[in-house]
């Protein structure tokens, strides 16, 4: 084979494989926007972890409460992912966002939630300069411009089904699981012995958070996702309550912040409302719909 | 002895032990041509061989034979 | 670095590219250099022992042709085969044979001088001591000359491409190849990289894939019926040849890339028709060896036993194929159940062939499709021994696939995707076998029908490879 035809070929390929390398990525990257209601404008945003998203039924609320909503959560996600969470969001948002709804937990200020590779939930966003900084801080040069140079390589295939759920508007993500009564009973022997952190620079760094939250937003809420009862109960007593008193004092500090406890007898009592101690499952995500909207007309918000 | 003698001989050996007559026999065949001639029954046939005309083969020079004809010229120098 | 980092995606083109632009005469010298930093980035600590059997071999090889002396050739020979065997032996058995013995030594109340102890056995032993096995045996059955020049040898016997899982190359067929590097032939590079593709689609799309779900289930034996172990069982071959098969053709890739010709350690394994058939396609470098370096000589030694000797010399040969794998008995039952099989194919060959020939089987569809099954299944039955941490444990997955029934634990997502790229390696498998490679769009006559086809699958491994474990590693509250 010639050079010169070979460099023909060499050159043909490359072009073709970055232009194909683009669109591909672009065409996820506009369905992951749908799906997680980035850059377009919702009435109100929800953020947080894998309990959030197992216990909150975007469809039926939006029903409920006729809101247009954007459900950005991500399993396994910690406090500093989730502050970069919420520029990105703030970041892109078109217009100002009414309600902002973020979940907590006692694990929220645990300075030992450590995440190794949860930044590449969003590799897919690497363009955008809030998760641009988010994503290099946790990985080295070497794969960072790889990511940044090979756009397909930003994806993976649950990624692309998130990017296909957001085409298709769905956004069913509920377990369907009951939990196993019999396989905790481990955890009631286990009752006020898990400790509850609270790191000062976790407490501060939700401060921060809350406070962009209320930059961009005309209401914020806090949310005490439900945990079952059982599990909640390994919490020590005395700071599980130091915890409460930390949210809800913030909560306190400004008219625009409310605060939804959900770990109520009637939701966190009932075993059939989770599919595992932590998260809720179909039926669990009814009860939170309920709560939600008495909330909300209470407060007139 | 001639060399089409042994070469007779040899392919009524590689009957007996194959159990059929679907090859060609030349000088030039070898055992990827022939079915059912590999690692495991190639012993047995150079067995055969060296039962019929009483000699001794060395592993050395087993391993430098490529088809029947270096197995007949092995055969030729040996008796 | 191993193939699937970053860090040979960055190595390689930078290699190829300052392969072709060293001048001939100096680019083995180039490709040792690689093979030495390749090692060091892996294995720092035993590049000693690497250099050092490499060193062993080149002198006592030398020595071996040098003497006309029979017994001292002999004497050579098996000096320099123990020498380099005893560090693998070491690494490999030493420990699990010296805990064993603590083991039951403690359990009597008795004592054992020696404390419990674990190596991390180092990158690559078991094929380059295996190559430099061969190399040794062949010098002496002057089959190959002794290669005077060190470099050489030292590169045929760390040749990175081959170096971390093989094939295990032989020195007749590299060491001319060493002395004699092309030239620049882009249907080399465009080959090599068509090999690597297909590598990297098997091992990163297919095998880590079918590895998640497989891991999964035999992680946990007791929390799984039978049904899913029975499921589990039977992708685990197919993982196996993905990702051994895969790892293969990048090696081979790599190699062609550069111009160097390596041969193919599977060939379409799933198309066996009996065992002996697909022993014929397995693992092909290894098993060759076997063939060639212990099969061969222990059935020279027996063939005046006619049948009986063959199928002992089979049996020992299995056994060390085996344990070559592992120092675990699950090996030994595995090398073992090999060596059955083989064993009674070849004691009924006869009648078999008789049989085929009468009903004119051979040419029947059907009758290929039911032996391509049985054999597969003969296949996995013994794999189940390869993928058991135990021997208990392996019956315990046999019993409940036998008796303990029920609704299988599927991983949908994870098994669409395998199974999806697993059609396409074996439709690409039957295309080779049975269409002469017709088929496919690889093997267009048509640039742009290839071209399509290589961007295809690109993608299809960027996306939907597995590049972590597939979990999140967080801690769980």
């Amino acid at each position: 084979m010639k050079f010169t035809t070979w460099l023909k070929r060499a050159v043909v390929f490359l072009v073709l494989f970055f232009v194909i390398d683009f669109a591909i990525s672009e065409a996820m990257l506009k369905g992951l926007n749908r799906y997680f209601g980035l850059h377009s404008q919702s009435d109100m945003f929800i953020n947080g972890s894998s309990m959030a998203m197992a216990g909150f039924d975007k469809t039926n609320l939006e029903h409920s409460l006729h809101k247009k909503i954007a459900f950005y959560t991500r399993t396994g996600v910690s406090l500093q992912d989730r502050s970069a969470m919420l520029h990105h969001y703030f970041d892109a948002s078109t217009a100002t966002t009414d309600i902002a709804v973020f979940e907590v937990n006692p694990l929220l200020f645990s300075k030992k939630f450590t995440a190794a590779n949860v930044y590449m939930l969003f590799l897919p966003f690497i363009d955008e300069p809030s998760m641009s900084d988010f994503v290099r801080s946790n990985t080295d040069a070497k794969e960072f411009w790889i990511r940044k140079f090979i756009r397909c390589s930003r994806y993976n295939t649950d990624m692309i089904a998130l990017a296909i759920k957001g085409y298709t508007g769905n956004y069913e993500n509920q377990k369907n699981l009951v939990l196993d009564l019999n396989a905790l009973e481990g955890l009631k022997s286990e009752a006020n012995t898990v400790k509850v952190e609270l790191d000062p620079q976790k407490i501060k760094l939700f401060k921060d958070c809350v406070a962009l939250m209320k930059q961009h937003c005309n209401k914020v809420i806090l949310v005490n996702m439900p945990v079952f009862v059982t599990k909640l109960r390994t919490f020590k007593t005395d700071e599980y309550q130091e915890y409460m008193d930390v949210v809800q004092q913030v909560a306190s500090a400004s008219g625009q912040i409310h605060f939804l406890d959900l770990n109520q007898p009637d939701i966190i009592d009932n075993a059939s409302y989770f599919s595992d101690p932590l998260h809720l499952n179909a039926s669990g995500q009814v009860e939170v719909t309920k709560a939600m909207t008495q909330f909300m007309e209470k407060n007139n918000l | 002895m001639q060399r089409s003698e042994i070469m007779d001989q040899i392919r009524k050996i590689l009957i007996s032990v194959l159990n059929h007559e679907n090859f060609e026999m030349t000088e030039s065949l070898s055992a990827t041509d022939t079915d059912g001639w590999d690692s495991l029954t190639h012993m047995m046939i150079v067995s055969e061989v060296e039962k019929t005309y009483g000699i001794a083969f060395k592993l050395k020079e087993l391993n430098k034979m490529r088809n029947v004809g270096d197995l007949i010229d092995l055969v030729v120098s040996k008796i | 670095m191993i193939f699937t980092s970053l860090n040979f995606l960055l190595f390689f083109p930078a290699l190829v590219i300052l392969y072709y632009l060293t001048p001939k005469s100096w680019r083995a010298v180039l490709l040792f250099v690689a093979s030495i930093l390749f090692y060091l980035n892996i294995s720092p600590i035993y590049l000693i022992l690497l250099l050092s059997v490499c060193t062993s071999t080149y002198l006592f090889t030398l020595a071996i042709e040098k003497t006309p002396d029979e017994n001292k050739k002999q004497f050579y020979k098996i000096t320099n085969i123990v020498l380099i065997l005893l560090p693998l032996l070491f690494f490999k058995y030493f420990s699990v044979i010296n805990n064993g013995i603590l083991e039951t030594m403690s359990q009597k109340g008795l004592h054992w001088p020696l404390p419990e102890m674990k190596f991390l056995l180092p990158v690559g032993i078991s094929f380059y001591t295996f190559v430099a096995i061969g190399y040794t045996i062949d010098v002496y059955n002057e089959e190959v000359k002794a290669e005077k020049n060190f470099g050489i040898v030292a590169l045929f016997i760390s040749f990175f491409p081959l170096i971390l899982s093989g094939p295990i190359e032989r020195a007749g067929k590299m060491i001319p190849q060493f002395k004699k590097l092309p030239n620049l032939d882009f249907g080399h590079i465009a080959a090599g990289m068509q090999f690597m593709l297909w590598g990297y689609f098997m091992k990163l799309v297919v095998a880590d894939r079918l590895g998640v779900y497989i891991s999964m289930v035999f992680n946990s034996v007791p929390n799984h019926n039978g049904t899913t172990l029975f499921i589990a069982s039977g992708l685990y071959p197919m993982q196996i040849y993905t990702d051994l098969g895969g790892y293969s053709l990048i090696a081979i890739g790599t190699a062609k890339a550069m111009g160097i010709d390596v041969m193919q350690n599977f060939r379409r394994p799933f198309l066996a028709t009996s065992m002996a058939d697909l022993w014929r396609r397995w693992h092909i470098s290894l098993i060759t060896w076997m063939t060639d370096y212990i099969f061969t000589p222990l059935a020279f030694s027996f063939r005046r036993h006619k049948m009986r000797g063959t199928i002992i010399a089979l049996f020992l040969t299995f056994l060390i194929s085996g344990i070559w794998h592992g120092a675990n008995w699950t090996f030994v039952v595995w090398g073992a159940l090999q060596g059955i099989y083989l064993s009674i194919e070849t004691l009924t060959q006869k009648r078999k062939t008789e049989f085929e020939q009468r009903y004119n089987l051979k040419d029947k569809g059907w009758y290929i499709f039911l032996a391509i099954c049985v054999t597969y299944l003969l296949f996995t039955a013994s794999q189940i021994f390869g993928v058991a941490p135990d021997v208990e444990t392996a019956l315990i997955i046999f019993k409940k696939i036998f008796t303990q029934h029920g609704s299988p634990y599927l991983d949908f997502t994870t098994l669409f995707f395998a199974l999806l790229g697993l059609a396409v390696v074996l439709g690409k498998d039957i295309n080779e076998e049975f269409f002469n490679n017709r088929y496919g769009l690889l093997s267009s006559n048509y640039y742009w029908v290839r071209c399509s086809g290589y961007l295809l699958m690109l993608f299809c491994i960027i996306l939907f490879g597995v590049y972590s474990d597939g979990s999140f590693i967080y801690f769980q509250f």
